[in-house]
C-alpha cells in the first residue's frame, strides 16, 4: 500500500541507490585501509626482521641462548607478533615461540633472515631467524570500522526517509490535497472557482496555479455561455411573441373574409360552421356570396395549412370575385370550371413546368331565390343531405382544381337536388374525416362521419357545430390535429 | 440503384426499399413537409430503378395510417410513375394495406387503384 504513494515510489527509488552507493563507498574505503595497513604490517616485519638478524648474530655466535630467548620474549611482546624462530647454521631450533609450526596467515606475513656475523672483513652466515606477524588486528580494526560504518549508513537511511516523509507531505502532498479537493468541489459545482490557497514556485505551484486559472476561465465561459442562452431564449421568445402576434393579425384579415352571420342568413334560413384551422391561420375558407339568381355557400380546402394555405385562401378569395364575373351566363358547373382555369393560371400551373403542385378541393352550392333546386358541384368534396335522421352522400366530381394533371378543359358534374326545408345540406373537408384517433389510431372516416351526422341532424342548427366538435375532439383524443378543420352546414 | 431507407417518425412514414428484392414498402403517418420530401426522393429513387430495368419487377407495398393531401399528392405521383414503368413492361403490383375497419383508407386504396392502367393493383385487409 505504502508503496502505491508518492512517498512509498521516493523511498523505493531512493533507498536501494543511496544504500548501494555508500555500501560501494565504504567498501572502497575498507579495502583501501586494508591494504595500507597490510603493507605497514609487512614493512613493520622487514625491518624487525633486520633489526633482530643483526641484534642477534653475537648472541647466536656466542650460543648465548638466554640472551636469544630474552631478546626473542621482547619482541613476542609486541601485539603484531605471532611467532618466532631462531636457528643455528644446521638449521636447528635454538628457539621457537607462537604458532611456528603451522602455516602463516599469508605467506609475505612471515620472513625468514639469516643471521651474518661480521669479523673485521670476514663475514659468515651463523643461522636464520624467521618472524612471523598476524593481521588479527587488521581485521579487528576492520571490524570496527564497519559497525561504525553501519550505524553512520542505518542514521543516514533514517534521516532520507525522515526528510522524505516530510518533503513530500509539505511541498507536494498538501497541494496535491488542495487540488483533490478542490476538483472534487468542483465536480458538485462546475462554477465553483475558488483559488487553490497555495502559491509556490516549483512545478506543483504552476499546476495549481494553471489550475486555478482554468477553472476561473471556465466559470467565464460558462458564465458566457448562460448569458448567451438566456439572450437567445429572450430572443426566441420575443419572436415567437412577434411571430404569434402576427399569425394572430394574420387571423384577422382571413377571418374578415369570411361571411358575416348576417350575409349568411341572406343566403339561408338556418346555418351552421365549425371552422378550426389547425394553426390559427390555414387552408380552409367558406364563401358566401350573391350570384346571379341567388347565392353561393362555398367551402374551400387549399393545399397546406398554415401561412401558405392562408395564403391560397386568399388568392382564392380574389379568383373567386373574377369567376363570379366571368361565368355571369353560365352554370355552377361553368363557373367552377373557370375557377380551375383562373387558378391554374394564378398559380403558374397552367405552362406544364410549374414548380408548384397546388389547387384546392372546392365544394359550391347554389341556392336560387325561392327555387325549387339547389345545385351542387363539388370538386373532389361530396355534400351531405340528411333528413328524419337520414343522411345521403351526394359525391362530387372525383378532380380538384388547378393541380398540374387535372386537364385544361376538365368538367365538374352539377347536381341538382330538391330544395326543401325539411332537409340540412352539409359541405365538409378533410380534417374532420381523415383525423386519426380512437382506441386503434385510426382516422375518422366517412361512416364515423355520416353516422355522427345522422346524430346531430335532428338538433337545433346552433347546437350542431359544439355536438360535432365535441365527438371530434373525444375522438382525436391525446392524437395531434392533423389538418384543418371545416363543416358547413343550412336549411333554406 | 441502391436500398433506400427512412426511419419512421410521428408524421413521416416508414420508407423500405430493397434494389435486389425489388420491394418497396411505405407504413405509417404522412403529413409533414419532411414526409413529403422522403416521398419525392424515394418517386426519383425508384425512377432511377425502373429506367435501369425496363422489364424488372418491383412490388410496392402500401400500409398507411394518415396522410395529408400534399403526400396524397406525392403518392398520387408515384402511382403514375409506377403505372407507366408497367406500361413499359416492367412487372409492377401495387399491394394497398388497410386495417380492419379502416374504411376510409380503403377507399383511398380504391381511388388510386382506380388510376392504375397497367400495374397490377390489390386492396388487402390487414388481419386484425
Amino acid at each position: 500500500m505504502i508503496f502505491r504513494s508518492l512517498t512509498g515510489k521516493t523511498l523505493a527509488v531512493y533507498l536501494p541507490m543511496v544504500l548501494a552507493s555508500v555500501v560501494a563507498v565504504f567498501a572502497i574505503q575498507s579495502w583501501n585501509y586494508h591494504r595500507e595497513q597490510e603493507q605497514e604490517l609487512i614493512e613493520q616485519l622487514r625491518s624487525l626482521t633486520a633489526v633482530q638478524s643483526t641484534t642477534l648474530a653475537q648472541a647466536v655466535w656466542e650460543f648465548d641462548s638466554e640472551s636469544i630467548e630474552s631478546a626473542i620474549n621482547q619482541i613476542m611482546k609486541l601485539p603484531i607478533m605471532r611467532d618466532a624462530v631462531v636457528r643455528d647454521e644446521t638449521g636447528t631450533n635454538i628457539i621457537a615461540m607462537g604458532a611456528w609450526d603451522k602455516p602463516p596467515e599469508k605467506p609475505a606475513y612471515r620472513l625468514a633472515r639469516d643471521i651474518v656475523y661480521h669479523e673485521q672483513t670476514d663475514s659468515q652466515i651463523i643461522g636464520q631467524v624467521i618472524l612471523g606477524v598476524t593481521g588479527h588486528q587488521i581485521t579487528a580494526q576492520l571490524y570496527d570500522n564497519a559497525l561504525l560504518n553501519l550505524r553512520v549508513l542505518a542514521a543516514l537511511l533514517v534521516a532520507l526517509t525522515a526528510a522524505t516523509l516530510i518533503t513530500n507531505r509539505l511541498f507536494i502532498g498538501r497541494p496535491l490535497a488542495l487540488l483533490k479537493q478542490a476538483i472534487e468541489t468542483r465536480r458538485g459545482n462546475e462554477d465553483s472557482a475558488e483559488p487553490i490557497a497555495w502559491k509556490s514556485s516549483d512545478e506543483l505551484g504552476l499546476v495549481v496555479g494553471a489550475y486555478t486559472q482554468m477553472c476561473q476561465r471556465q466559470k467565464e465561459t460558462n458564465r458566457k455561455i448562460k448569458d448567451y442562452q438566456a439572450h437567445l431564449e429572450e430572443l426566441v421568445q420575443q419572436r415567437t411573441a412577434e411571430l404569434h402576434a402576427s399569425i394572430e393579425y394574420a387571423s384577422r384579415i382571413q377571418r374578415s373574409f369570411l361571411p358575416t352571420p348576417a350575409e349568411m342568413r341572406q343566403a339561408v334560413s338556418q346555418f351552421m360552421v365549425l371552422w378550426e384551422p389547425r394553426d390559427v391561420v390555414g387552408g380552409d375558407l367558406y364563401w358566401c356570396r350573391r350570384w346571379r339568381d341567388g347565392h353561393l355557400l362555398m367551402l374551400g380546402d387549399c393545399t397546406g395549412h398554415g401561412v401558405p394555405g392562408a395564403l391560397m385562401t386568399l388568392v382564392c378569395s380574389s379568383i373567386l370575385d373574377r369567376a363570379e364575373d366571368d361565368a355571369q351566363n353560365g352554370g355552377l358547373a361553368d363557373l367552377t370550371q373557370r375557377i380551375h382555369h383562373l387558378m391554374r393560371a394564378a398559380l403558374g400551373q397552367d405552362s406544364g413546368a410549374a414548380e408548384t403542385d397546388d389547387g384546392m378541393e372546392l365544394g359550391l352550392c347554389h341556392v336560387r331565390d325561392g327555387g325549387a333546386t339547389v345545385d351542387f358541384v363539388g370538386a373532389r368534396m361530396d355534400l351531405y343531405v340528411a333528413e328524419g335522421g337520414e343522411v345521403t352522400r351526394v359525391r362530387g366530381t372525383r378532380t380538384g382544381i388547378a393541380y398540374p394533371e387535372v386537364p385544361e378543359d376538365q368538367e365538374y358534374t352539377c347536381h341538382q337536388l330538391a330544395a326543401d326545408p325539411a332537409r340540412t345540406y352539409y359541405m365538409v373537408t378533410d380534417g374532420i374525416l381523415d383525423q386519426v384517433g380512437g382506441p386503434d389510431h385510426m382516422m375518422f372516416g366517412r361512416r364515423r362521419f355520416t353516422d355522427l351526422l345522422a346524430r346531430v341532424s335532428t338538433l337545433p342548427l346552433g347546437e350542431q357545430a359544439a355536438e360535432v366538435r365535441r365527438a371530434f375532439v373525444a375522438y382525436q383524443g391525446p392524437d395531434p390535429r392533423r389538418d384543418d378543420i371545416s363543416l358547413l352546414g343550412f336549411r333554406l | 440503384m441502391s436500398d433506400l431507407l427512412f426511419s419512421a417518425t410521428e408524421n413521416c412514414p416508414g420508407i423500405t426499399f430493397k434494389a435486389a428484392e425489388g420491394t418497396l414498402l411505405i407504413a405509417g403517418e404522412s403529413y409533414s413537409e419532411e414526409a413529403a420530401a422522403a416521398l419525392e426522393k424515394t418517386i426519383q429513387h425508384v425512377r432511377g430503378h425502373l429506367d435501369d430495368r425496363p422489364e424488372g419487377t418491383l412490388s410496392v407495398t402500401f400500409a398507411l395510417i394518415y396522410f395529408n393531401s400534399s403526400s396524397a399528392r406525392k403518392i398520387m405521383t408515384l402511382m403514375t410513375t409506377l403505372d407507366e414503368a408497367a406500361e413499359g413492361g416492367a412487372d409492377v403490383r401495387v399491394a394497398w394495406h388497410y386495417r380492419p375497419g379502416d374504411e376510409s383508407m380503403a377507399e383511398l386504396g380504391e381511388d388510386f387503384g382506380e388510376d392504375l392502367e397497367h400495374a397490377a393493383f390489390s386492396l388487402v385487409e390487414e388481419d386484425s
